[in-house]
Protein backbone atom coordinates (compact mmCIF):
# COMPACT_ATOMS: atom_id res chain seq x y z
CA UNK A 1 0.00 0.00 0.00
CA UNK A 2 1.22 3.42 -1.16
CA UNK A 3 0.96 6.53 0.31
CA UNK A 4 -1.83 7.75 -2.01
CA UNK A 5 -3.61 4.35 -1.23
CA UNK A 6 -3.33 4.90 2.30
CA UNK A 7 -4.48 8.30 2.43
CA UNK A 8 -7.90 7.42 0.34
CA UNK A 9 -8.34 5.01 2.88
CA UNK A 10 -8.15 7.71 5.92
CA UNK A 11 -10.24 9.71 3.34
CA UNK A 12 -12.93 6.65 4.00
CA UNK A 13 -12.48 6.09 6.64
CA UNK A 14 -13.11 9.47 7.89
CA UNK A 15 -16.32 9.14 6.61
CA UNK A 16 -17.39 6.47 9.48
CA UNK A 17 -14.44 6.17 12.13
CA UNK A 18 -16.22 8.06 14.64
CA UNK A 19 -18.26 10.13 13.72
CA UNK A 20 -20.34 11.41 16.43
CA UNK A 21 -24.32 12.40 16.78
CA UNK A 22 -25.01 15.75 17.52
CA UNK A 23 -23.47 17.31 19.85
CA UNK A 24 -25.86 18.20 22.49
CA UNK A 25 -25.02 21.84 22.00
CA UNK A 26 -27.39 23.16 24.33
CA UNK A 27 -26.57 21.15 27.23
CA UNK A 28 -22.64 22.22 27.10
CA UNK A 29 -23.13 25.98 26.42
CA UNK A 30 -25.51 25.67 29.72
CA UNK A 31 -22.45 24.35 31.74
CA UNK A 32 -19.84 26.52 29.87
CA UNK A 33 -21.85 29.72 30.27
CA UNK A 34 -22.36 28.77 34.28
CA UNK A 35 -18.90 27.86 34.56
CA UNK A 36 -17.28 30.87 32.60
CA UNK A 37 -19.25 33.76 32.75
CA UNK A 38 -20.09 33.99 36.34
CA UNK A 39 -16.69 33.55 37.22
CA UNK A 40 -15.42 35.81 34.84
CA UNK A 41 -17.19 38.15 36.74
CA UNK A 42 -16.87 37.34 39.77
CA UNK A 43 -13.36 36.28 39.78
CA UNK A 44 -11.40 39.10 39.36
CA UNK A 45 -13.33 42.67 40.76
CA UNK A 46 -15.04 41.26 43.63
CA UNK A 47 -11.54 39.40 44.79
CA UNK A 48 -9.73 42.72 44.24
CA UNK A 49 -12.14 44.65 46.36
CA UNK A 50 -11.95 41.94 48.98
CA UNK A 51 -8.40 42.40 48.98
CA UNK A 52 -7.41 45.26 48.27
CA UNK A 53 -10.18 47.82 50.03
CA UNK A 54 -9.78 45.63 52.91
CA UNK A 55 -6.03 46.40 53.04
CA UNK A 56 -6.82 50.17 52.19
CA UNK A 57 -8.71 50.46 54.80
CA UNK A 58 -5.69 49.18 57.13
CA UNK A 59 -3.63 51.44 55.69
CA UNK A 60 -5.98 54.31 56.81
CA UNK A 61 -5.87 52.88 60.19
CA UNK A 62 -2.16 52.00 59.96
CA UNK A 63 -1.63 55.93 58.90
CA UNK A 64 -4.13 56.83 61.97
CA UNK A 65 -1.88 54.97 64.63
CA UNK A 66 1.46 56.91 62.39
CA UNK A 67 -0.20 60.29 63.06
CA UNK A 68 -1.06 59.74 67.02
CA UNK A 69 2.27 57.74 67.81
CA UNK A 70 3.34 61.19 69.30
CA UNK A 71 0.48 61.31 71.63
CA UNK A 72 1.12 57.50 72.64
CA UNK A 73 4.59 58.00 73.65
CA UNK A 74 2.89 61.05 75.34
CA UNK A 75 0.22 58.54 76.90
CA UNK A 76 3.19 56.15 77.87
CA UNK A 77 2.63 55.95 81.98
CA UNK A 78 -1.07 55.25 81.33
CA UNK A 79 -1.04 53.50 78.99
CA UNK A 80 -2.44 49.49 78.48
CA UNK A 81 1.06 47.03 78.71
CA UNK A 82 1.55 46.63 75.13
CA UNK A 83 1.63 50.08 74.04
CA UNK A 84 3.74 50.91 77.24
CA UNK A 85 5.97 48.64 75.07
CA UNK A 86 5.21 50.76 72.28
CA UNK A 87 6.37 53.96 73.81
CA UNK A 88 9.28 52.03 75.74
CA UNK A 89 10.78 52.04 72.28
CA UNK A 90 10.54 55.91 71.71
CA UNK A 91 12.53 56.40 75.33
CA UNK A 92 11.84 56.47 78.87
CA UNK A 93 9.23 58.48 80.31
CA UNK A 94 12.27 61.20 81.17
CA UNK A 95 13.54 60.58 77.75
CA UNK A 96 10.05 61.28 75.80
CA UNK A 97 10.11 64.62 74.82
CA UNK A 98 13.52 64.53 73.35
CA UNK A 99 12.20 61.30 71.73
CA UNK A 100 9.10 63.02 70.54
CA UNK A 101 10.65 65.68 68.81
CA UNK A 102 13.32 63.58 67.26
CA UNK A 103 10.14 61.55 65.86
CA UNK A 104 8.73 64.16 64.33
CA UNK A 105 10.20 64.50 60.83
CA UNK A 106 9.76 60.73 60.62
CA UNK A 107 6.14 60.59 61.35
CA UNK A 108 5.60 62.92 58.80
CA UNK A 109 7.32 60.82 56.23
CA UNK A 110 5.77 57.58 57.55
CA UNK A 111 2.11 59.47 57.05
CA UNK A 112 3.09 60.72 53.76
CA UNK A 113 4.06 57.40 52.56
CA UNK A 114 0.66 55.81 54.49
CA UNK A 115 -1.31 58.16 52.69
CA UNK A 116 0.25 56.96 49.26
CA UNK A 117 -0.03 53.46 49.69
CA UNK A 118 -3.69 53.88 50.30
CA UNK A 119 -3.45 56.14 47.67
CA UNK A 120 -2.42 53.49 45.15
CA UNK A 121 -4.62 50.28 46.14
CA UNK A 122 -7.40 52.38 46.12
CA UNK A 123 -6.05 53.16 42.35
CA UNK A 124 -5.75 49.72 41.77
CA UNK A 125 -8.97 48.66 43.25
CA UNK A 126 -10.77 51.34 40.87
CA UNK A 127 -8.24 50.79 37.99
CA UNK A 128 -9.26 46.77 38.20
CA UNK A 129 -13.32 47.67 37.96
CA UNK A 130 -13.06 49.77 34.85
CA UNK A 131 -9.95 48.55 32.74
CA UNK A 132 -6.48 47.64 33.10
CA UNK A 133 -4.14 50.10 31.71
CA UNK A 134 -3.72 52.30 35.52
CA UNK A 135 -1.84 48.64 36.32
CA UNK A 136 1.08 49.46 35.11
CA UNK A 137 0.94 52.96 36.16
CA UNK A 138 0.37 51.70 39.37
CA UNK A 139 2.89 49.14 39.63
CA UNK A 140 5.33 51.42 39.05
CA UNK A 141 4.00 53.73 42.10
CA UNK A 142 4.44 50.12 44.18
CA UNK A 143 7.71 49.85 42.93
CA UNK A 144 8.64 53.27 44.42
CA UNK A 145 6.42 52.86 47.74
CA UNK A 146 8.64 49.37 48.28
CA UNK A 147 11.83 51.24 48.32
CA UNK A 148 10.52 53.80 50.79
CA UNK A 149 8.88 50.69 52.90
CA UNK A 150 12.70 49.18 52.85
CA UNK A 151 14.47 53.08 53.46
CA UNK A 152 11.63 52.91 56.44
CA UNK A 153 12.46 49.41 58.14
CA UNK A 154 15.81 50.37 58.30
CA UNK A 155 15.25 53.67 59.79
CA UNK A 156 16.19 52.85 63.74
CA UNK A 157 13.34 55.48 64.41
CA UNK A 158 10.90 52.71 63.09
CA UNK A 159 11.74 50.62 66.05
CA UNK A 160 8.49 49.83 67.18
CA UNK A 161 7.62 45.99 66.81
CA UNK A 162 4.25 46.87 65.88
CA UNK A 163 4.94 49.62 63.25
CA UNK A 164 8.18 47.15 62.08
CA UNK A 165 5.88 44.48 61.93
CA UNK A 166 3.69 46.52 59.63
CA UNK A 167 6.15 47.61 56.76
CA UNK A 168 7.12 44.10 57.06
CA UNK A 169 3.33 42.87 55.99
CA UNK A 170 3.39 45.89 53.50
CA UNK A 171 7.18 45.10 52.18
CA UNK A 172 5.66 41.74 51.14
CA UNK A 173 2.38 43.21 49.67
CA UNK A 174 3.91 45.91 47.64
CA UNK A 175 6.49 43.30 46.46
CA UNK A 176 3.86 41.18 45.19
CA UNK A 177 2.02 43.85 43.51
CA UNK A 178 5.24 45.41 41.73
CA UNK A 179 5.18 41.69 40.47
CA UNK A 180 1.65 41.58 39.02
CA UNK A 181 1.38 41.24 35.55
CA UNK A 182 -0.32 43.77 33.23
CA UNK A 183 -3.24 41.27 32.87
CA UNK A 184 -4.01 40.29 36.24
CA UNK A 185 -5.01 37.09 36.84
CA UNK A 186 -6.58 35.47 39.86
CA UNK A 187 -3.94 33.74 40.53
CA UNK A 188 -1.73 36.76 41.04
CA UNK A 189 -4.50 38.48 43.48
CA UNK A 190 -4.94 35.11 45.64
CA UNK A 191 -1.56 35.28 46.39
CA UNK A 192 -1.93 38.70 47.64
CA UNK A 193 -5.01 37.45 49.06
CA UNK A 194 -3.55 34.77 51.08
CA UNK A 195 -0.34 36.87 52.49
CA UNK A 196 -2.93 39.20 53.94
CA UNK A 197 -4.26 36.15 55.42
CA UNK A 198 -1.63 34.21 56.37
CA UNK A 199 -0.15 37.39 58.02
CA UNK A 200 -3.12 38.28 59.69
CA UNK A 201 -2.85 41.58 59.29
CA UNK A 202 -6.12 42.80 59.86
CA UNK A 203 -6.86 40.77 62.45
CA UNK A 204 -3.77 42.50 64.24
CA UNK A 205 -4.23 45.57 63.44
CA UNK A 206 -8.53 45.19 64.49
CA UNK A 207 -6.35 44.10 68.13
CA UNK A 208 -4.07 47.10 68.68
CA UNK A 209 -6.80 49.56 67.73
CA UNK A 210 -8.79 47.88 70.47
CA UNK A 211 -6.53 47.95 73.09
CA UNK A 212 -5.99 51.67 72.23
CA UNK A 213 -9.39 53.86 71.56
CA UNK A 214 -7.52 56.87 70.98
CA UNK A 215 -5.82 55.61 68.09
CA UNK A 216 -9.25 55.43 65.63
CA UNK A 217 -8.61 57.76 62.98
CA UNK B 1 -20.58 38.94 11.79
CA UNK B 2 -17.14 37.74 11.93
CA UNK B 3 -14.88 35.39 14.61
CA UNK B 4 -13.05 39.19 15.50
CA UNK B 5 -16.35 41.09 16.15
CA UNK B 6 -17.68 37.95 18.24
CA UNK B 7 -14.79 37.92 20.55
CA UNK B 8 -14.49 41.65 21.10
CA UNK B 9 -18.37 41.21 22.20
CA UNK B 10 -17.82 38.28 24.30
CA UNK B 11 -14.19 40.18 25.71
CA UNK B 12 -16.90 42.78 26.49
CA UNK B 13 -19.08 40.53 28.71
CA UNK B 14 -21.86 40.04 25.72
CA UNK B 15 -22.98 36.88 26.56
CA UNK B 16 -24.58 36.62 22.97
CA UNK B 17 -21.47 36.96 20.80
CA UNK B 18 -20.18 34.50 23.16
CA UNK B 19 -22.74 32.17 21.88
CA UNK B 20 -22.99 32.91 18.33
CA UNK B 21 -18.70 32.10 18.39
CA UNK B 22 -19.93 28.55 20.85
CA UNK B 23 -22.57 27.68 18.31
CA UNK B 24 -20.14 28.56 15.28
CA UNK B 25 -17.07 26.54 16.66
CA UNK B 26 -18.31 23.76 19.14
CA UNK B 27 -19.34 21.23 16.37
CA UNK B 28 -16.11 21.24 14.69
CA UNK B 29 -14.51 21.05 18.47
CA UNK B 30 -16.77 18.07 19.64
CA UNK B 31 -15.96 16.13 16.99
CA UNK B 32 -12.14 16.62 16.79
CA UNK B 33 -12.13 15.77 20.43
CA UNK B 34 -15.18 12.74 19.82
CA UNK B 35 -12.11 11.26 17.31
CA UNK B 36 -10.12 11.68 19.87
CA UNK B 37 -11.17 10.23 22.68
CA UNK B 38 -14.06 7.65 21.23
CA UNK B 39 -16.48 8.35 24.26
CA UNK B 40 -19.48 10.72 23.66
CA UNK B 41 -19.10 12.06 27.61
CA UNK B 42 -15.62 12.68 27.90
CA UNK B 43 -16.06 14.89 24.15
CA UNK B 44 -18.68 16.77 25.91
CA UNK B 45 -16.52 16.89 29.21
CA UNK B 46 -13.87 18.44 27.01
CA UNK B 47 -15.66 20.25 24.93
CA UNK B 48 -16.90 22.27 28.11
CA UNK B 49 -13.40 22.71 29.49
CA UNK B 50 -12.30 23.99 26.27
CA UNK B 51 -15.10 26.85 25.94
CA UNK B 52 -14.98 27.27 29.46
CA UNK B 53 -11.00 27.90 29.48
CA UNK B 54 -10.96 29.63 26.25
CA UNK B 55 -13.92 32.45 27.14
CA UNK B 56 -11.43 33.01 30.60
CA UNK B 57 -8.11 33.03 28.56
CA UNK B 58 -10.03 35.21 25.99
CA UNK B 59 -8.26 37.86 26.70
CA UNK B 60 -4.60 35.94 25.41
CA UNK B 61 -5.99 35.48 22.16
CA UNK B 62 -3.97 38.18 20.04
CA UNK B 63 -5.31 37.53 16.36
CA UNK B 64 -1.70 36.41 15.60
CA UNK B 65 -3.80 33.10 14.19
CA UNK B 66 -6.76 32.05 12.78
CA UNK B 67 -9.26 31.91 16.22
CA UNK B 68 -10.48 28.51 15.25
CA UNK B 69 -6.86 27.13 16.05
CA UNK B 70 -6.58 29.04 19.01
CA UNK B 71 -9.21 27.18 20.29
CA UNK B 72 -8.30 23.76 19.22
CA UNK B 73 -4.85 24.44 20.48
CA UNK B 74 -7.02 24.88 24.30
CA UNK B 75 -8.82 21.72 23.10
CA UNK B 76 -5.91 19.78 22.48
CA UNK B 77 -4.95 21.47 25.91
CA UNK B 78 -7.93 19.94 27.53
CA UNK B 79 -7.72 16.59 25.99
CA UNK B 80 -4.08 16.20 26.93
CA UNK B 81 -4.36 17.08 30.46
CA UNK B 82 -7.59 15.45 30.42
CA UNK B 83 -5.91 11.74 29.51
CA UNK B 84 -3.29 12.37 31.81
CA UNK B 85 -5.76 12.47 34.45
CA UNK B 86 -7.66 9.58 33.27
CA UNK B 87 -4.83 7.23 32.51
CA UNK B 88 -3.80 7.75 35.95
CA UNK B 89 -7.59 7.08 37.26
CA UNK B 90 -7.41 4.11 34.66
CA UNK B 91 -3.76 3.06 35.64
CA UNK B 92 -4.19 -0.32 36.33
CA UNK B 93 -7.39 -0.88 33.46
CA UNK B 94 -5.02 0.91 30.91
CA UNK B 95 -2.14 -1.71 31.70
CA UNK B 96 -4.55 -4.36 30.88
CA UNK B 97 -6.11 -3.25 28.14
CA UNK B 98 -2.44 -2.87 26.54
CA UNK B 99 -1.97 -5.89 27.48
CA UNK B 100 -4.67 -7.25 25.85
CA UNK B 101 -3.81 -5.45 22.50
CA UNK B 102 -0.35 -6.94 22.59
CA UNK B 103 -1.72 -10.08 23.48
CA UNK B 104 -4.42 -9.83 20.16
CA UNK B 105 -3.44 -12.18 17.58
CA UNK B 106 -2.08 -10.44 14.65
CA UNK B 107 -2.63 -10.77 11.12
CA UNK B 108 -5.55 -11.35 9.06
CA UNK B 109 -8.40 -12.29 11.75
CA UNK B 110 -10.07 -9.18 10.88
CA UNK B 111 -10.64 -9.35 6.69
CA UNK B 112 -11.94 -5.79 5.93
CA UNK B 113 -9.17 -3.19 5.34
CA UNK B 114 -11.38 -0.67 6.81
CA UNK B 115 -12.05 -2.23 9.97
CA UNK B 116 -8.63 -3.07 10.25
CA UNK B 117 -6.84 0.36 9.24
CA UNK B 118 -9.27 2.04 12.11
CA UNK B 119 -7.74 -0.27 14.61
CA UNK B 120 -4.64 0.23 13.60
CA UNK B 121 -5.08 3.93 13.68
CA UNK B 122 -6.45 3.29 17.78
CA UNK B 123 -4.05 1.72 18.59
CA UNK B 124 -1.28 4.52 17.30
CA UNK B 125 0.22 6.14 20.47
CA UNK B 126 -1.51 9.51 20.40
CA UNK B 127 1.49 11.47 19.63
CA UNK B 128 1.18 9.78 16.29
CA UNK B 129 -2.40 9.23 15.89
CA UNK B 130 -3.27 13.42 16.74
CA UNK B 131 -1.64 14.57 13.52
CA UNK B 132 -3.42 11.79 11.31
CA UNK B 133 -7.03 13.16 13.06
CA UNK B 134 -5.83 16.45 12.41
CA UNK B 135 -4.40 16.37 9.29
CA UNK B 136 -6.06 13.91 7.05
CA UNK B 137 -9.71 14.00 8.34
CA UNK B 138 -9.49 16.91 9.96
CA UNK B 139 -8.08 19.30 7.34
CA UNK B 140 -5.68 20.88 9.08
CA UNK B 141 -2.21 22.08 7.98
CA UNK B 142 0.85 20.95 9.36
CA UNK B 143 0.97 25.03 10.47
CA UNK B 144 -2.13 24.86 12.05
CA UNK B 145 -0.95 21.22 13.58
CA UNK B 146 2.09 22.60 15.15
CA UNK B 147 0.40 25.38 16.75
CA UNK B 148 -2.34 23.45 18.32
CA UNK B 149 -0.23 21.05 19.69
CA UNK B 150 2.84 23.60 20.76
CA UNK B 151 5.57 21.69 18.48
CA UNK B 152 7.16 22.63 15.45
CA UNK B 153 5.72 22.63 11.68
CA UNK B 154 8.19 20.05 10.83
CA UNK B 155 7.63 17.88 13.85
CA UNK B 156 3.87 17.51 12.64
CA UNK B 157 5.16 16.49 9.44
CA UNK B 158 7.40 13.66 10.71
CA UNK B 159 4.96 12.30 13.06
CA UNK B 160 2.65 12.17 10.44
CA UNK B 161 5.35 10.42 8.03
CA UNK B 162 6.19 8.00 11.08
CA UNK B 163 2.08 6.91 11.55
CA UNK B 164 1.49 6.44 7.98
CA UNK B 165 4.85 4.31 7.98
CA UNK B 166 2.92 2.69 10.75
CA UNK B 167 -0.13 2.12 9.65
CA UNK B 168 0.96 0.88 6.16
CA UNK B 169 2.87 -1.83 7.59
CA UNK B 170 0.18 -3.14 9.52
CA UNK B 171 -1.83 -3.18 6.51
CA UNK B 172 0.76 -4.61 3.92
CA UNK B 173 -0.05 -8.46 4.77
CA UNK B 174 -3.62 -7.61 4.46
CA UNK B 175 -3.14 -6.14 0.85
CA UNK B 176 -0.71 -8.79 -0.01
CA UNK B 177 -3.37 -11.00 0.46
Amino acid sequence: MDDRELERRLAELKETWRNPQDPPLDRIWQAVEERAFPARERRIPPRWIRTLLPLAAMLVLGFGLGQISPALVKQSSVAPPRMAGVSSSAGSAESAGPALNDQGPFVGVAADYLERVTALLVTLADANRRSGPAIEYSTAQARDLLVTTRLLLDSPQASDPHLQALLDDLELVLAQIVRLPRRVAAPDVYLIDQTVDQREVLPRLREMLAENPTSQP
Amino acid sequence: MDDSELIAGARAGDRMAARRLYDRHAPRVYRLLYRSVGDEELAREYTQDTFVKAFQRLEQYRGESAFSTWLHSVAMSMLFTGLRRLRRVRAREFELESAAEVASPEGDSDPHLRDRLQAELERLPVRLRMPVVLHDMEGFTHREIGQMLDIPEGTSKARLAEARARLREALAGIVAE
